[in-house]
């Protein structure tokens, strides 16, 4: 019954004091918000804690969300902010991850990958495995605009940056993306795509 | 590839020019073979990054969350 709940009902709920409609509020979000914080740490451990901070921020600030915005569109800016503070604190170079001439994790991550699989499933694993060699803020930003549903408008707000700056860095993003795409698939990149 | 060319279509893709910038493009993907090339295989990326896969915490996530959840107040009841 409860699943039928707009996002504002269940955040009315909870300010009311039903924790319940918290927990389907989170398991409505955990996923994408999973992913997003993936994209910053690389690391599963590291991703379900920022998620964990990140749901328990907005359980706190719940009465301040002012609903001018999509609720996963707030809740994507507390996912940033929280990404962030986590990787100044881990004190991670984020430059490496965009190292061009880094290709040990791409043959490991090559022979890894077993090739008969069908050729949709092997353009999301290619996918998957090319996303994880951007920046983060590429990553987020591809990903809030595929996957999140997020307008343009929407992501600006999320990571508090100018529309024309987002626009500008989904271009360069996916410039990136579709490179790193070609040098993983590298002969194989025209039949894929 | 020009990138001036592809700035465009993917403007053009995301719909985010104007009404009269769409038009120019749209007469210029029917019309010039290189805008053609570019915007078919732009679509063809577009669609294919709709693919891309999202994550799934563990399974204790939610319980997890929630055990510390309930040690938190209602939100906006307490004063800081």
């Amino acid at each position: 019954m409860q699943n039928k709940l707009s996002d504002i009902e269940l955040i009315a709920q909870v300010l009311n004091g039903n924790q319940s409609a918290y927990a389907e509020l989170v398991k409505r979000h955990q996923r994408f918000v999973f992913t997003l914080a993936l994209r910053f740490s690389k690391s599963r451990e590291d991703a379900e804690e920022i998620s964990q901070d990140c749901f328990i921020k907005a359980y706190r600030s719940l009465h301040t969300f002012k609903q001018t915005s999509k609720f996963s569109t707030w809740l994507y800016s507390i996912v940033y902010t929280t990404a962030m503070t986590f990787l100044r604190k881990k004190r991670i170079d984020t430059q490496s991850i965009d190292d061009e001439e880094n290709g040990e994790i791409l043959v490991n991550q090559i022979s890894d990958y077993k090739a008969d699989i069908v050729e949709q499933k092997s353009k999301s694993v290619y996918l998957n495995m090319a996303i994880n060699q951007l920046l983060p803020i590429d990553a987020t930003i591809i990903t809030l605009f595929y996957q999140g549903e997020q307008s343009l408008e929407e992501i600006a707000t999320a990571l508090n940056m100018e529309t024309n700056t987002v626009k500008v860095k989904l271009f360069r993003a996916r410039t990136r993306l579709k490179e790193k795409l070609e040098r993983l698939l590298q002969h194989e990149v025209n039949e894929l795509l | 590839m020009n990138s001036y060319i592809e700035q465009q279509i993917w403007n053009y893709i995301d719909g985010t020019c104007s009404e009269q910038e769409r038009h120019h493009i749209e007469s210029l993907i029917e019309t010039d073979p290189i805008y053609k090339a570019v915007y078919k295989e732009l679509t063809a990326i577009n669609n294919d990054f709709s693919l891309l896969d999202t994550d799934e915490p563990s399974m204790s996530f939610n319980r997890n969350l929630m055990d510390k959840v309930k040690l938190e107040a209602v939100p906006g009841t307490l004063k800081s």
